[in-house]
């Protein structure tokens, strides 16, 4: 288990006095959460396994409240957390017992669309689904597609810089972000970028994507849209082993024809897919790939005989096409419910997010199931093989004592072996608390040094979603928090 | 050859030419190790430049001259993967050589300001070039970067694959930032294959870079036409027309600023004469908000703000 940083216990007897502050400062009653029970429902996210009930929560309407309620946590010292939906898969939104949670579902407007721009104006709150769906007459669509699409909201994937299935070919969360309204800790607003490219002076909108929610709290998003393709036809081929479709993956990248996704289940996700889903995975395979293409017609059918014979010389034994858009949407229900596909036959999982290289990927997957067979854990691999992004689903059941700790071990040893193999930590999930501790994997004392001088910029108290992202020290507290130099005063 | 359109022919034939570095009495360093010992035995203020072909570009710096021209070659290469890395003074053409054996390219072609520029001066003046819209600015291709701070040290971001949210982008925020905040001294980026190659003619960019004034202005697209209708001098469209090109015989910096600013975009002056450039800068003002920001970025990087002082704003 993870070490959680100690509540502040100076906060926790100020519980009724900032109570009673917060509705003073809100004008209202009904934007406060104080009972035991419907706090409860503020205790965990996407990572389930840990668990703390936050000490009060606010459901802000507007960037107004926000600001105000951050300028009130900052001048009376106590730690604040934005929330968007509680999908994070690392612990991004796991509140902690001192912890005011600012919860932001309420603020699910689109504000605006400006078809001629391509762009949209949407509130924090608003569901990274429900862009796309706005924006559906239009010909456009919101390309980042995180596979909780239908609950994540567009804040948590600014916070998170949040990955897809599609992002293989239309890029990541922080490609498709033109401005936000970024709440400072003081509770200062500043407009950040606006519906032109790029931005004038530093990239602070590079910096604000990704950064967890640590240096501030975005309330509006002005994201770029796309055009939506022609069509788009996913292609379903089954191979005798998951080594030969890593191989076939590797090769069709390396041609530079990318398709819109390539998307990889191993044995164990496809049985579990088949049978929660019915979407027709062949369930005699070892492994499944996904391969979509899009464009024209003519497009379409050219890519999809490149993909089908690059398939055919890997070694795929089966091999199907999606012939209309229903096949086409049963293929990715099952892909997309494949979490929930897992949690149907394991009553818990640990899911990984390591990115590799993605010649490496034979080699990689050879190596994880050395590791899962070593710990005797039953390992599911479902992920976005074209990016190298991979999603090992670590099965356990959390009534064994001491499992997490095995469990969590393992994972180490995962990320480990996707490092060692030239790649990273988190591809899209972010590290949350989850990750927090093998940082050094990756980043030097120093290297991490100069992250968290940016953070105490932002937030020298360190009391913006604290105890994420950096190793905690011995003492359960930040280490940026102690530095002698720029800490408390 | 007029500014900003280096074709690939002349840059096959610099790759082929011997290196002949700027003239300059810059200190140079062959090692990132060197320069970052450079930076930590030093006190004073340091003017960086890679290869000096955007020397016209912002406020003169006062400081102890540094080039990171020294710093040459490339470190990574996996054409199968699409990414490359390279030491920050090397530079396009030499990179575009080397890609080119591959039937690879860069996913970036900013204006070359008729040289050929470093690597570093690219990523850290982050000017995307036609393909922005569908291949994204240098910044949209960085994966990774080894930099040194105000401190001196040698540091590292980001890493060598196309996903990784390990840790704050760091990377990203160094992009655009001119030197003010770090020195990088070896990136990793994406490369794509030649077939994605974007045309990079825009009619009338060679009337533009003949004025002695040229604006680089990126609006909404929506708004270009409002721009254009009053404009009387040259001017060149790309993005769709989003990124628009002004070249005028003299012009107020602030007033295409402002337009600019009022149209929802902002521009950079990336051609004045030089008093012009003395007086008044060449980077879009901004909001009090965004300074503020800016200047926190700015003391976490470099605290001793020893680094291009005044290169982009006068406060940073």
């Amino acid at each position: 288990m993870l070490n959680l940083p100690s509540p502040r216990a100076e906060v926790l007897d100020r519980r009724q006095q900032i109570a009673r502050d917060l509705r003073a400062l809100l004008g209202r009653d009904d934007l406060l959460t104080t009972s035991a029970n419907e706090l409860k429902g503020y205790e965990t996210d996407g990572l389930a396994c840990y668990r703390t009930v936050p000490m009060l929560v606010v459901l802000a309407e507007d960037t107004a409240q926000v600001a105000a309620v951050l300028r009130y946590c900052h001048d009376n010292e106590v730690p604040v957390m934005a929330r968007g939906a509680g999908t994070s898969l690392a612990g991004g939104a796991l509140p902690q017992q001192d912890t005011v949670v600012l919860g932001l579902s309420k603020m699910n407007e689109i504000l605006e669309v400006n078809a001629e721009n391509q762009t949209a104006r949407v509130q924090a709150g608003v569901t990274n689904r429900n862009i796309s769906t706005a924006v559906d007459d239009l010909g456009l669509f919101y390309a980042p597609d995180p596979s909780s699409q239908i609950a994540c909201t567009i804040g948590g994937n600014v916070a998170m810089n949040s990955g897809g299935a599609h992002c293989l070919k239309y890029g990541v969360t922080t490609n498709h972000i033109l401005g936000v309204t970024f709440v400072t800790m003081e509770g200062e607003v500043v407009e950040i970028g606006g519906e032109a490219f790029d931005l004038p002076g530093y990239d602070l909108l590079g910096l604000i994507v990704g950064a967890e929610g640590q240096l501030g709290v975005v309330t509006e998003v002005t994201v770029r849209l796309m055009p939506k393709p022609e069509a788009a036809r996913p292609l379903l081929a089954g191979f005798a082993s998951a080594l030969e479709a890593g191989a076939c993956v590797a090769a069709i990248m390396a041609t530079g024809r990318t398709p819109v996704a390539i998307e990889f289940m191993d044995r164990p996700a496809i049985l579990a897919c088949e049978h929660f889903t019915g979407a027709g995975y062949p369930t005699d395979a070892q492994a499944l790939l996904i391969i979509e293409v899009e464009g024209s017609e003519a497009e379409i059918e050219t890519e999809l005989a490149f993909v089908e014979a690059m398939a055919r010389e890997h070694g795929a034994t089966s091999i199907s096409v999606a012939e209309d858009i229903v096949s086409a949407e049963n293929i990715w229900k099952g892909r997309k419910s494949a979490f929930g596909a897992i949690g149907q036959i394991s009553p818990d999982y640990l899911c990984m997010d390591g990115t590799i290289p993605v010649t490496k990927l034979p080699d990689v997957l050879e190596q994880i199931y050395a590791i899962g067979d070593r710990y005797g854990f039953e390992i599911a691999n479902i992920f976005h093989a074209g990016d190298g992004n991979m999603h090992p689903l670590i099965m356990y059941d959390s009534h064994q004592p001491g499992v997490l700790d095995r469990v969590e071990e393992c994972g180490a040893e995962i990320l480990r072996v996707c490092v060692d193999a030239g790649g990273c930590i988190t591809g899209e999930h972010g590290v949350g608390i989850e990750k927090r501790d093998h940082m050094p994997l990756m980043f030097s004392p120093e290297d991490l040094e100069q992250m968290k001088a940016l953070k105490r910029g932002f937030d020298p108290k360190w009391l913006l979603n604290g105890g994420k992202v950096f190793p905690l020290t011995e003492t359960g507290i930040p280490a940026g928090q102690i530095d002698p130099t720029q800490g408390l005063h | 050859m007029a500014g900003s359109r280096a074709t690939a022919e002349s840059s096959e034939a610099a790759a082929d030419s011997p290196e002949v570095l700027p003239e300059t009495a810059a200190e140079s360093f062959s090692t990132p190790e060197a320069l970052a010992g450079f930076v930590r035995e030093t006190t004073e203020p340091l003017a960086f430049s890679g290869r000096g072909s955007k020397a016209g570009i912002g406020f003169p710096v006062e400081g102890r001259a540094v080039t990171t021209s020294g710093l040459q070659g490339i470190t990574y290469f996996e054409p199968q993967e699409f990414v490359l890395g390279a030491l920050a003074g090397t530079r396009l053409s030499v990179l575009e050589a080397t890609l080119a054996e591959h039937d690879l390219i860069l996913p970036f072609s900013p204006p070359r300001f008729g040289g050929d520029p470093s690597l570093g001066g690219v990523i850290a003046s982050n000017l995307g070039g036609a393909e922005r819209e569908s291949l994204g600015a240098p910044r949209d291709n960085v994966l990774g970067a080894q930099y040194i701070n105000g401190r001196g040290e040698l540091l590292k971001a980001g890493g060598r694959v196309v996903k990784n949210v390990s840790g704050y982008d760091l990377p990203r925020a160094l992009c655009g930032s001119w030197g003010t905040l770090a020195i990088l001294t070896e990136i990793t980026i994406k490369v794509v294959p030649k077939a994605r190659a974007v045309a990079q003619d825009a009619a009338g960019l060679d009337a533009v870079w003949a004025s002695p004034f040229v604006w680089r202005v990126s609006l909404p697209r929506d708004r270009a036409a409002a721009l254009l209708a009053d404009w009387n001098g040259p001017s060149a469209q790309q993005w769709s027309g989003s990124l628009i090109w002004l070249g005028a015989d003299a012009v107020g910096a602030n007033d295409i600023h402002k337009r600019a600013a009022a149209l929802g975009g902002h521009a950079l002056l990336v051609q004045s004469p030089d008093k012009h450039r003395r007086e008044h800068g060449c980077f879009q003002p901004l909001s009090t908000g965004v300074q503020a920001l800016q200047r926190q970025v700015k003391a976490a990087f470099d605290p001793g703000f020893r680094f291009n002082p005044g290169r982009m704003y006068k406060d940073l």
